[in-house]
């Protein structure tokens, strides 16, 4: 009678797809919200950084020497616009850098550059850190200051090597493919654990604890499939629904790439992203531990709930937790066999190894293992509360 | 054929139950020591007031619980032993059977066709008697959550004939039904016995163990206290009626309890 767990397999499917609201939260929702987010962040950060680049910086000066035109000039032509105003004015000066009419005020001593004075000359720089333009500008400012020492130093010493006596090379050793990993597995394995779970969920409650508050279950309790054999084709309908809409979610991903690449901060392409079959046969195959997982979870509580609103209940907890694991991926990677074990959050730390090119079979397979272990006691747990007469008494 | 033999049942009592119940007792006795046959071209009845523990009885009939003790044959298979055996022969219909609300009487029919292992072809005779028995047959391709409480029923009680068991259980078979909708009901438990099927009913209402039953067990308080024809149970008590003769034996019976 194994024909009867597809006959079940099939109706649950069909039940998915014959709902169009269900459907469409399961299968279109998470694509498309993956998409339009990933597309809007990386629309948004484009923007801010076309505006920058538009922005033009406004420096107002009080004593400036003529040196720091020269090197303002030299270092940013006419993206910055240098206003010099008379001593008395300062307080003016300072309250349009508060307004934001200009970026930065530079308030040199008297006689900055001049011969005969005591101790060293000093300039007192005005910069808003609540506007992002100011915290630029002042960046700026420093720049033009730094180049306009070298300038003077340089005639001082008797020429440009002496004043500069050392230069400094800055090499990047991350590969290109690692740092559009990087960014990609930010956001990604958080997203899909998500979609993973959310797809199951509204699905699972309704098939297990949805027939058993409408007491359709019943009807099917009295053929003479097995109970383990109705418990199972539902459990494998639910985890084939949560991996479509996980792949749902990686198609999204994939559509919005043309648009969100400048959001992982740009300087590489998504091109970059040299993923092997290997590493999405490694990818999938984690997808599917971890849907298993899932799927037991919301099977067992479903079960041994009374009705959808029960089973809601209990699940939300879990659903929160699994949120926190996926979520502090984003923030730390920890180091060491001992968090692989960990069903679930073994399997999210793997997914990130593998789109950072990271992965290692060892730590993989335990996750795997764990995950996989944890699925089966829940499973079973589930398969035994199907023959308890308290548990299914809705009849 | 049935052979119920000495079965008893005790539910455990959650906290809740018991505060409903109004009891301490952590445990409520169903039934116990029932000993009842059931043979084919007859229509056996459970007669008894409400909480006597007749759905009991069914339900461990149809192996959805399991006695504490005692044993049940069903045509010649033990429900504790071979019990996907005893579901592929019988069917417990009740007046609460749902049905699921996202599909159509045309695969639902089918679904459980399949789930009692018939072929297409098989399925589909069946289709043919049971949907124009039941005048689905133009109601086939709607959603059932369209569908009026009425058909809903018949399509319930269709799709639970659908693998043409020996055995009919029927729990309250007039429960909640108007007059019309019950003659019909009962009409057709009849023609089931005609067939030559085993069927068994739960009943609360005299009339109905009066008209329907060929013989009748009354069950009080857990336990069957006499049993026979309409005619036997009259003789038995002397009444003039089914009524009289219940209170009879249900005064007897209370009597010798306490
Ligand atoms: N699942 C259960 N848990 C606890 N008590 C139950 C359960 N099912 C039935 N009972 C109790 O057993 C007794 C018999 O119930 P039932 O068989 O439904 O009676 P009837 O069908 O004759 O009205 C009642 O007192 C009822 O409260
Ligand atoms: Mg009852």
């Amino acid at each position: 009678m194994r024909n009867s767990i597809i006959t079940i397999l099939k109706k649950e499917l069909k039940r998915v797809f014959l709902d169009r609201k269900l459907a469409f939260a399961v299968f279109i929702m998470p694509g498309l919200t993956i998409a339009i987010i990933y597309s809007l962040m990386g629309g948004m950060i484009e923007k801010l950084d076309d505006d920058a680049h538009e922005h033009i910086t406004v420096v107002q000066t009080i004593n400036m020497p003529h040196d720091f035109r020269l090197a303002a000039e030299a270092l940013y032509g006419t993206g910055m616009i240098i206003e010099e105003n008379e001593p008395t004015e300062k307080d003016k000066a300072v309250q349009k850098v508060i307004s934001g009419d200009s970026d930065v005020l530079l308030v040199f001593d008297e006689n900055f550059i001049g011969d005969n004075r005591e101790g060293l000359p000093g300039v007192t720089r005005y910069a808003n850190s609540i506007k992002d333009f100011s915290i630029r500008g002042g960046y700026m400012a420093d720049s033009v200051l730094e180049s306009m020492r070298k300038n003077i130093l340089s005639e001082r010493l008797g020429g440009v090597d002496e004043a500069t006596v050392f230069t400094i090379n800055r090499e990047d050793v991350a590969k290109t493919e690692e740092k559009a990993g990087k960014a990609i597995s930010m956001l990604l394995p958080m997203l899909l654990t998500v979609f993973l779970f959310a797809g199951a969920m509204q699905v699972g409650m309704d098939t297990i604890a949805g027939e058993k508050e409408r007491g359709t279950i019943a009807t099917m309790l009295l053929t003479p499939v097995k109970r383990s054999h109705i418990a199972i084709g539902k459990m494998l309908s639910l985890a084939i629904v949560s991996l479509a809409s996980c792949l749902s979610s990686l198609a999204g991903v994939l559509i919005s790439l043309p648009f969100s690449n400048t959001m992982f901060g740009g300087g590489f392409n998504f091109s970059d992203l040299a993923y092997g079959v290997s590493d999405f046969l490694l990818l999938i195959v984690q997808m599917v531990a971890m849907a298993l997982s899932f799927v037991s979870i919301i099977c067992l509580i479903s079960a041994l709930a009374k009705n959808i609103k029960e089973a809601g209940g209990y699940i939300a907890p879990a659903y929160m937790v699994i949120l926190v694991m996926s979520m502090s991926t984003m923030f730390m990677q920890p180091e060491g066999v001992w968090s692989y074990m960990l069903p679930i959050y073994g399997n999210i730390l793997s997914i990130k190894n593998i789109l950072m090119f990271k992965y290692t079979h060892t730590s993989g397979l335990i996750s795997l293992a764990s995950t996989i272990l944890f699925a089966s006691v829940l499973a079973w747990l589930m398969v035994r509360a199907f023959y308890s007469e308290r548990i299914m008494k809705s009849s | 054929m049935i052979e119920v033999k000495n079965i008893s049942k005790t539910f455990k009592l959650s906290k809740k139950q018991r505060t409903l119940d109004g009891t301490k007792n952590k445990f409520k006795i169903a039934v116990e020591n029932i000993t009842f046959k059931a043979k084919p071209g007859e229509i056996y009845g459970l007669l008894g007031p409400n909480g006597a523990g007749k759905t009991t009885v069914l339900r461990c009939i149809a192996t959805l619980i399991k006695p504490d003790k005692g044993s049940i044959i069903v045509d010649g298979s033990s429900v504790l032993e071979d019990s996907r055996e005893v579901r592929s022969k019988l069917c417990l219909l009740t007046n609460e059977l749902k049905v699921d609300p996202n599909f159509t009487a045309e695969y639902l029919f089918g679904f459980f066709g399949r789930l009692y292992g018939m072929n297409d072809s098989e399925i589909l005779k069946r289709k043919k008697i049971l949907f124009e028995e039941f005048g689905i047959d133009e109601f086939a391709d709607v959603k059932t959550s369209d569908m009026s409480s009425g058909m809903k029923q018949k399509l319930s009680i269709a799709i639970s004939l659908v693998h043409d068991p020996k055995v009919i259980i029927f729990d309250e078979p007039t429960n909640g039904l108007d007059v019309i909708t019950a003659r019909a009901v009962t009409d057709y438990l009849k023609k089931l016995r005609g067939e030559g099927k085993t069927v068994i009913i739960s009943t609360h209402i005299m009339t109905v163990a009066e008209k329907l039953c060929d013989r009748i067990g009354l069950i009080i308080e857990g336990g069957i206290a006499a049993e026979g024809t309409l005619n036997e149970l009259l003789e038995k008590t002397g009444a003039a009626d089914l009524d009289d003769a219940f209170f009879s034996i249900y005064k007897k019976t209370r009597e010798n309890v306490s």
